[in-house]
């Protein structure tokens, strides 16, 4: 029956209701279905750049995939030495810096235009840090502006009037800032993107969307082509860069996307030239990774601790909070979990950050631990309570450290860790609220100076988020901003950093982060490691004829 | 015609119900889309949050929400700054849309014939086979069968790109790993439905009328053996059209279902609103077609 059945249904097609007729209307739909494929010529150079940015405007936005995009379109008086990341002549060819270190003076070139040909002068500059200062603005990292003079005043609506800030144009070539202090690592901090200069016509016409309404003037190496949702973002070369000449990319692709496994494959098939983003790397793969001669990691400016809750007993007790810290291994844990050679350590300013030694922490300790537990009232971790502890999920990582943390604790001092993993919204919320016991928390450093992480934790800081407040801590900051004298200024932060890490200990610093990056050497150069994973997209250059450098040819 | 003209309108207004629901649950969660992890001035959060109208009383945020929607604009983005929620599904519908075509075309067109042929020939080794197939068709999640496709065919044989979308090449794997599942349970059900009709007595009762096996099977036995597989054809195309969230994340595709999924995580209440609006739209559509087509299928079912 079968066999007839086949040979007359091939005699008959397309009769209504035949299974023929379904099949064919799959064909169909195959055809449509693939017509709606098109393919279109790949990038000079193309990055995988981690998370889809939120935003492009160089002013509002918090990524670091999203900071990549916006500083290979804008560019301020300072931009970064892609080598070591230290500042160099930007959009201002020159500067002097007043004796009592507090007034900049800095001096633009003189042939500097907007991609779309308009020139670019002091005005703009002036223009472009008032947006950002302005509270209106809504610009997370408008505290980066706290250090020119009144910008504290006017984001936090103290002062209403912008031009309050300490930014003014001498000339149409020459721009003067006033600082709050001196502030050793100036030039570095206004090479980041909120002190970029962007197109005040351009802003003023099309509002909070401008990134989005072409051709958008840009004062960066780059302009933007185009912008698919989590796809890609497409820059080409802007001829009109005061330094065009030495751009050797005539087109770069931003790949984004959240899943590191994908973004390794489309690195090992070709699909992008780059890895740029720790996030686009596989954890669990990572130590096979690093034997590769394309795969490199170097030491980043971030630190992975947890918070004490030191409004609530038993955190409140410095001497709890000290056993628990001198009870974790950190070496085992990176060696075991996080597996990036990450940097165990006890401090929270990773060391040499802007040549700043910290002090010593608590070292691994867990007799003095027992004993400081019972001289707490909890001899053995009889009585203690359950430890709440909080942490974010979507990556194992913090699972698997809470997880040590929990047997640690166990075997050494007998109490009790529950854990209690949560999404990220509602993780920072407790975080927020102080509602937890311990907390997973990291920071990244904005510049290289130890600022950047000892300011964490005046006691006034939105970021504190542990409860602790030191009047001598904040003090000696205070004292430290106000010296001008470098190792002067270093001693008083070490004073301050010995009191966050060794006496009171309101964190437990686990250990630095690495950085990683992915890319075949033999064929492009430009792409360094340093400190704060800065990696401008302008100083990429192809090797064309050169022999494989050290590590030899990277495998497919 | 009343039947079709009254479900026409019902299918706008439920959809504005569902969402409106939406729209109040996203509200009762805590906490605020732009909560970060490095707290910002609060100036800058309550700058946002007034552009957004969060800072207003829920009922007002819900009539501004409300007389944007009957426009046709589904607001900004609370997550992604720079487009709104009209611009990224203006941009991955068609992504997602053209996967879940494809997928669909696999779905049937493997299901359908191995379902037939299966039924055909009940409790031969075929059959079995087929059985099998089906099985591991259903049971293996896409999370496997997509890496697993890219490992053998992408990084061993380098026939088709790993992940990523563009070109035909690119969306091979991603719409076999997304059809293959679909097929299994087109399969399952034609086999099912055709297995139980040539029981029935009304194919006895052609038989015996004399009409050819051809003629059986074709005008009587597919017709009403494939219902089920046409009522499942709504809901399967819904599924496929709005985007495979775990496709979409391994393949590393700019379609919908990313979005529909963090939206949830990014607390970016136009996102997920927008999305289930729309989901529902096609979900009602979808249902009032199959409907139409039981209708057509099935003298049984006729309506006004």
């Amino acid at each position: 029956m079968p066999r007839s059945w086949w040979a007359r249904i091939r005699k008959n097609p397309g009769r209504p209701g035949s299974g023929w007729s379904v099949f064919a209307l799959g064909l169909l739909l195959l055809a449509t279905g693939l017509s709606g494929c098109h393919s279109e010529p790949r990038a000079d150079f193309a990055i995988f750049n981690g998370n889809e940015p939120e935003t492009i405007d160089p002013q509002t936005l918090t990524g670091q995939p999203d900071g990549r995009i916006a500083a290979s379109l804008f560019e301020g008086l300072t931009r970064f030495n892609p080598t070591n990341a230290r500042a160099q002549p930007g959009l201002a060819h020159s500067w002097t810096l007043s004796p009592d270190g507090r007034t900049y003076t800095f001096h633009l070139r003189t042939n500097l235009t907007w991609s779309t040909g308009e020139p670019i002068r002091a005005e703009d500059f002036v223009w472009s840090w008032q947006r950002a200062i302005d509270p209106k603005t809504g610009a997370d990292y408008a505290g980066q502006l706290f250090y020119v003079k009144n910008g504290e005043a006017i984001n936090t609506n103290g002062v209403t009037d912008v031009k309050q800030l300490g930014i003014r144009a001498l000339d149409p070539f020459t721009v003067q800032v006033e600082v709050t202090q001196p502030t050793p690592f100036f030039l570095e901090l206004i090479a980041s993107r909120i002190f970029t200069v962007v197109p005040r016509w351009h802003v003023e016409k099309y509002g909070e969307n401008w990134i989005r309404h072409g051709p958008v003037p840009c004062s960066g190496a780059f302009q933007l082509v185009d912008w698919r949702v989590n796809d890609r973002v497409r820059v080409r070369k802007n001829p009109r860069y005061w330094d065009a000449a030495n751009v050797d990319l005539e087109t770069v692709d931003f790949r984004s996307g959240d899943n590191a496994n994908a973004a390794l494959n489309i690195y090992l098939t070709g699909g992008v030239d780059c890895i740029i983003d720790k996030t686009a790397m596989p954890v669990d793969l990572l130590d096979e990774l690093l034997k590769r001669p394309d795969v490199q990691k170097f030491p980043y400016l971030a630190t992975y601790f947890l918070r004490f809750n030191t409004t609530k007993a038993p955190y409140s007790d410095p001497r709890v909070r000290q056993a628990i810290c001198l009870v974790v291994d950190k070496a085992r844990i990176t060696a075991r979990t996080t597996r990036a050679g990450e940097i165990p350590t006890d401090t929270l300013t990773p060391p040499g950050t802007g040549g700043y030694q910290p002090p010593a922490g608590l070292t691994r300790n867990v007799a003095r631990a027992r004993e400081l537990l019972a001289a707490a009232g909890y001899p053995e971790g009889k009585g203690f309570p359950v430890i709440e502890y909080t942490y974010n999920v979507g990556t194992k990582l913090h699972e698997q450290v809470a997880i040590e943390l929990k047997e640690t604790l166990a075997a050494e001092l007998g109490l009790r860790l529950e854990l209690h993993p949560m999404e990220w919204g509602p993780y920072l919320r407790e975080m927020n609220a102080l509602n937890f016991d311990m907390i997973r928390g990291s920071w990244v450093g904005d510049y290289e100076y130890p600022n950047t992480f000892l300011d964490l934790f005046t006691s006034n800081n939105g970021n504190n988020r542990t409860g602790w407040k030191n009047p001598e801590y904040d003090r000696l900051l205070g004292e430290a901003a106000a010296t001008v004298d470098t190792a002067a200024r270093f001693e008083l932060l070490r004073r301050a950093e010995t009191l966050l890490i060794h006496d009171e200990v309101p964190i437990l610093c686990l250990h630095h982060y690495v950085g990683v990056f992915a890319f075949d050497r033999t064929k492009w150069t430009g792409i360094f490691p340093n400190l704060i994973d800065e990696h401008p997209v302008n100083a990429i250059h192809r090797l064309t004829g050169a022999k494989p450098v050290a590590g030899g040819e990277a495998r497919r | 015609m009343n039947f079709v003209l009254r479900r026409l309108i019902q299918v706008p207004l439920v959809a504005l119900l569902v969402a409106s629901l939406c729209f109040f649950l996203m509200h009762i969660l805590p906490g605020s889309p732009f909560d970060r992890e490095r707290a910002g001035p609060a100036a800058a959060k309550a700058a946002v949050e007034a552009r957004y109208h969060l800072d207003k009383p829920l009922p007002v945020q819900y009539l501004y929400w409300l007389s944007d929607v009957v426009r046709g604009d589904l607001g900004p983005s609370l997550k992604y700054r720079n487009h709104s929620v009209n611009d990224i599904l203006a941009q991955t519908l068609p992504v997602s849309f053209t996967l879940g075509w494809l997928a669909f075309g696999v779905a049937l067109g493997v299901g359908v014939p191995l379902g037939a042929w299966a039924a055909l020939r009940p409790g031969s080794w075929g059959d079995w086979c087929a059985a099998f197939l089906v099985l591991l068709g259903v049971c293996v999640p896409s999370f496997i069968v997509g890496p697993l496709l890219i490992l053998i065919f992408s990084l061993k044989l380098g026939w088709f790109p790993a992940a990523l979308w563009g070109g035909v090449s690119n969306a091979v794997l991603p719409v076999t790993a997304l059809g293959l599942f679909f097929a299994a349970r087109v399969a399952r059900l034609a086999r099912e439905g055709i297995t139980e009709t040539l029981r029935s007595e009304f194919i006895m009762a052609v038989r015996a009328k004399g009409a050819g096996e051809f003629r059986v099977l074709t005008r009587h036995a597919f017709r009403t053996g494939l219902l089920p597989v046409v009522s499942y054809c709504g809901p399967m195309l819904a599924d496929l059209l709005t985007g495979s969230f775990v496709i979409e994340t391994v393949f590393q595709i700019p379609g919908t279902g990313t979005f529909f999924i963090n939206a949830f995580n990014n607390k970016d209440y136009t996102m997920i609103v927008g999305i289930t609006l729309l989901y529902a739209v096609l979900l009602l559509s979808l249902n009032l077609i199959v409907d139409l087509a039981y209708a057509w299928l099935d003298p049984r079912v006729r309506h006004d």
